[in-house]
């Protein structure tokens, strides 16, 4: 029971081991190269398929998203008053708040406490699938309609409007 | 993969959901352009994915799949948000000429 926990020494080398290494995705990538973030936490975490189902639809649909976004208001002018909003202050002391509330506080006090299973899973893509269409499908169903609904109204909102006749 | 054991504990995957939290707030705050705003509110939503992950990885019962599913319906509800924010963003500018915030004073369209 004592290996589960973590002293507050553990803290900060651990948050700094897990961004800067990793176990076999650092086999697999180049040894000069920074390891992309945080989606090698997935992979520790053996939820490699949600690991890798973000970088699908990040990678293959938000950044593309963006990517024309900012292609279609490029025409904007620039901000005569920067980039930042005038309250930039505020919201980096709101941030740093958070940071300290939820990373330094209370957080890692509570995870100090907390029981972990240490053994890695097997890779389990086929149980993901059973209970997809299993157990989980009701959901599955409803965020197939959220998605289709949102991308026909994001279309219909985006849309150009014709000129109304006044 | 089975039977080797995870070296980092679960209070390091906390920090940087933590830490990728606060950088998405900082954005979402102190950026005055709305697609900037909403790659920051991405990112919480990372970090909230991660958190998820991590927790239901530590728990009690991992193979009960629970953490793993709600983290993947959780980047469909992010998908759907990022398509309809995108596309506001784009009839916004296309009726005030801009994606500052601060201009974005008024509902009517």
């Amino acid at each position: 029971m004592k290996e589960r926990t973590c002293g507050p020494h553990l803290r900060w080398p651990a948050a700094l081991r897990l961004c800067c290494s990793s176990t076999w995705c650092t086999a697999l990538w180049p040894p000069r190269w920074p390891l992309p973030g945080w989606r090698c936490c997935f992979l520790q975490l053996d939820a490699q398929f949600a690991g890798f189902a973000q970088i699908l639809v990040y990678i293959g649909a938000v950044a593309i998203l963006i990517v024309f976004a900012i292609l279609l208001t490029r025409g904007s002018d620039l901000p005569k008053d920067g980039v930042f909003s005038r309250t930039w202050f505020v919201g980096l002391v709101i941030a740093a708040g958070v940071f300290a509330v939820l990373g330094v506080g209370r957080v890692a006090k509570r995870a100090r406490c907390a029981a972990a299973d240490r053994r890695s899973l097997p890779s389990r893509v086929h149980d993901i699938g059973n209970a997809l269409v299993g157990r989980y499908v009701l959901p599955l169903e409803i965020v197939a309609l959220l998605l289709t609904a949102a991308t026909i109204g994001a279309v219909i909102v985006a849309m150009h409007e014709k000129e109304r006749p006044r | 993969m089975t039977g080797v054991t995870m070296t980092t504990p679960l209070a390091g995957y906390l920090l940087v959901a933590a830490l990728l939290f606060a950088i998405g707030l900082a954005g979402a705050l102190v950026r005055r352009n709305a697609i900037l705003v909403l790659i920051g509110i991405e990112l919480m939503l990372n970090a909230a994915n991660l958190n998820l992950i991590a927790f239901w990885r530590y728990g009690p019962h991992p193979e009960a799949l629970t953490g793993m599913m709600f983290a993947i319906f959780s980047i469909a509800v992010a998908a759907a948000e990022a398509a309809v924010g995108l596309g506001l963003v784009i009839a916004i500018h296309r009726h005030t000429d801009t994606t500052e915030l601060d201009k974005m004073n008024r509902m009517k369209g």
